[in-house]
């Protein structure tokens, strides 16, 4: 509810605001308003050795999504007793079930050194999509050079755990399957490889467009109001917003989960035999 | 538009921070509470094992007990019967015991009845005769001849051996 509120308070401020220095009145501001919320901003300008390593909104809630989880997790586990009281339940319930859920039936007996990749990829997505969601904040997760560098370590990790597993040229060979016609094995490897990039580039894709595509729903319905002009319209985007922001909450959620529950499949094909 | 367009300068920081929270998560959170939920599970499982075979022992335990009170019951059982036996053949004995004493000392008594009596008679006969001879001889001091004390001796002595 607050954050709704603050969105409208914010969203009709800056309307207006626009309106009176003239930049122009209409649907294009209404655009240029919702893509200027989704788009990120840099906040400190950081150029080094002809990189541009400008520190933006979306690095910020990372780093805070990283703040989150270094304190309060190793907090939150300190207790050695083997009788768990208070939010270790809960946080023991989220990895007994990715471990039992996601991690073991994908990778066998090699669960326990995959799971910490896994466990953290989880509550690092999670947090930053969850953050997404507190007013002020903005998703990270929403940003495509997030989810690229995130599915950029699954991709890593499959291109590790297949090394390990097969060798380092059966590695390579791991790319065809042994059953295939001379003739057709550089056209077969070539495919192979595309569906390694695409496989991770259609991870990173899923997250990102499943976590702006709420607040460009969110704001679309806002921006309704100011199209029409019109008190009597507010109920709908209200009652609207509050459902989508709900759904938000469930869909941040639920995309963690597949982005761990993908990443844990394509390292467990990886490593599988008759790949 | 570029919010389709990778910044390499989010990545880098990206990648940063997820390093860093990955080792730092890896040390200080995952390894501690992967090896106490290890702990917990063989800590329930030798728990319930142990529970599993303290139920069979219980079980077995019971068993014993149950094939002991049998044991008891029966003996005691078998006790009882056999000192009802006892008893009965103790009680017969003393009784026919008894009986024989008290058939024994009712003989006795009798034939001692029977002597006293017949002693009885012998002494009152001999005291009946010295009476009558006292009587007859005060008697015949006055008035009556021999021949009448005879004859009362006689009749005298015929009526009391009658009359006995």
């Amino acid at each position: 509810m607050k954050e709704i509120l603050f969105k409208l308070g914010h969203a009709a401020i800056s309307f207006y605001a626009k309106g009176e220095h003239g930049i122009g009145q209409g649907n294009p501001d209404i655009q240029d308003y919702i893509m200027h919320h989704v788009r990120d901003q840099v906040v400190i300008p950081l150029n080094l050795l002809g990189f541009d390593l400008s520190i933006t909104k979306h690095v910020i809630m990372l780093w805070l999504a990283a703040m989150v989880l270094m304190i309060s997790l190793p907090l939150i586990v300190r207790s050695k007793s083997l009788v768990p009281r208070g939010p270790i339940n809960f946080i023991e319930w989220i990895i007994v079930f990715l471990k039992e859920n996601v991690i073991e039936p994908q990778l066998g007996k090699d669960a326990n050194r995959y799971a910490p990749y896994f466990l953290t990829a989880f509550f690092f997505v999670i947090t930053c999509n969850l953050l997404g969601l507190v007013p002020m904040g903005s998703t990270a997760t929403g940003d495509i050079s997030v989810t690229l560098a995130l599915a950029l370590f699954t991709m890593m990790l499959v291109q590790y755990s297949a090394m390990r597993h097969y060798g380092f040229v059966g590695y390579f060979k791991s790319f065809v399957p042994g059953d295939v016609p001379k003739a057709m094995i550089p056209i077969i490897f070539i495919i192979e490889i595309m569906s390694m990039f695409t496989k991770h580039l259609s991870l990173a894709i899923r997250l990102f467009v499943n976590m702006v595509a709420g607040h460009l729903v969110i704001f679309a319905i806002l921006s309704l109001i100011f199209m029409f002009k019109n008190l009597l319209i507010s109920p709908f985007p209200v009652f609207g917003i509050i459902f989508i922001s709900l759904l938000e909450i469930l869909i941040a959620v639920i995309q963690a989960y597949i982005f761990t529950i993908l990443s844990a499949v394509f390292v467990g094909l990886a490593i599988r035999p008759n790949h | 538009m570029d919010l389709f367009n990778p910044q390499s300068g989010t990545i880098f920081w990206t990648v940063l921070t997820f390093v860093i929270v990955l080792i730092v998560l890896r040390k200080y959170a995952w390894a501690p509470i992967l090896k106490t939920l290890e702990e917990r599970e063989n800590k329930i499982s030798d728990a319930l094992e142990q529970a599993e075979s303290n139920r069979i022992e219980a079980i077995k335990m019971r068993e014993e007990q149950d094939k002991l009170l049998q044991d008891a019951r029966q003996e005691s059982t078998a006790m009882i019967e056999e000192s009802k036996i006892n008893a009965e053949k103790i009680s017969q004995s003393i009784l026919d015991n008894a009986r024989t004493e008290a058939e024994h000392l009712l003989d006795r008594a009798r034939k001692e009845i029977e002597l006293s009596k017949r002693t009885a008679i012998d002494e009152l006969r001999q005291y009946a005769v010295d009476l009558s001879l006292a009587v007859a001889e005060k008697l015949t001091e006055k008035a009556l001849s021999k021949e009448d004390h005879l004859n009362l001796i006689e009749r005298s002595l015929f009526e009391f051996t009658h009359s006995k």
